[in-house]
């Protein structure tokens, strides 16, 4: 790979990264429901940019079909929910007022639970990330493509067998879905 | 980028995603932040593939159905909401929702006897 390709993978790779990582944070603490969609979808498209960077461009368009729904989905439930945002259509009264000392003990077990998560993911991770850091990089490239893994997919029966033991799973999720509908 | 620095990135968004799940009070926001996670755990296939598996295709076989089981169900999830809920039923939606609430009596019994 050329010098000037190289570049311009690192340079994509600085942006996807610091892209997807403040987009995330946005996506967190924003309060508007539709913004925060907004930027989970911008979070979406910087892994795709990261897709591409580690030579998986073909994650993008498969996986991205299916998430395409479920971002439609999702938009239109929010749609709607806001329509009702600061009504009180029931009639019942629900104090939504939370207290400061509340809301102080909330982010700090939570943060302390965070701490301690990466605490123990970077103790037992470090060692294996020093010696991991030797791995370099070497002059071939494989770029997936979507033959290559359809025929992985075919050569390893056992994996077709998860895929239709999936399909029948999600398919009776679905059914319920639709069919539980109250009257 | 190296190995290491983009391994910390993402467990940086992997705890923003649990922070988040945990201090959310409405259902919207803790479905986002299970999205953190899926994109967390995602990137962190793609990269140990990239640096260390170069010549594998195992994680592209893993995540093409891994993640779209996921969003498949997580669209069923919704959509069950989306059915099954009527226009009062949606706006019960906006009020406090935790996914985890640890109460005091959780630890030391109900106080009220």
């Amino acid at each position: 790979m050329s010098s000037t390709s190289q570049l311009t993978m690192v340079i994509l790779n600085y942006i996807g990264i610091f892209g997807l990582l403040i987009s995330c944070l946005l996506s967190i603490f924003l309060t508007y429901k539709r913004k925060k969609l907004l930027f989970l979808f911008l979070s979406f498209l910087f892994t795709g940019v990261l897709n591409f960077v580690y030579y998986s461009g073909v994650l993008f368009f498969v996986v991205g079909l299916v998430m395409m729904f479920f971002f439609l989905l999702l938009y239109l439930f929010v749609f709607q929910l806001e329509v009702f945002r600061g009504q009180e259509t029931t009639g019942i009264k629900v104090n939504l007022k939370v207290s400061n000392k509340d809301k102080a003990l909330d982010i700090t077990t939570a943060l302390l639970f965070c701490a301690g998560f990466a605490y123990f993911i970077y103790i037992y991770t470090s060692d294996f990330l020093r010696i991991a850091k030797t791995a370099g990089d070497s002059a071939e490239i494989l770029i997936a493509s979507w033959s290559d893994i359809g025929g992985q997919l075919f050569a390893e029966y056992g994996l077709i067998l998860i895929i239709v033991a999936v399909s029948l799973f999600l398919s009776f999720l679905w059914f319920v879905a639709i069919g539980g509908k109250k009257k | 980028m190296s190995f290491s620095m983009i391994i910390y990135f993402n467990l940086l968004i992997l705890l923003i995603g649990i922070f988040g799940m945990i201090y959310s009070r409405d259902i919207i926001s803790a479905i986002v932040s299970l999205q953190l996670v899926v994109i967390s755990g995602l990137m962190n296939f793609l990269v140990f593939s990239h640096f260390l598996y170069r010549y594998s295709l195992w994680d592209r076989m893993f995540i093409i159905p891994g993640v779209t089981v996921i969003y498949l169900v997580m669209f069923c999830l919704i959509y069950y909401l989306y059915l099954n809920k009527d226009k009062l039923d949606r706006q019960e939606l906006y009020r406090d929702f935790r996914l985890f609430k640890i109460t005091k009596s959780d630890w030391w019994g109900e106080d009220i006897i």
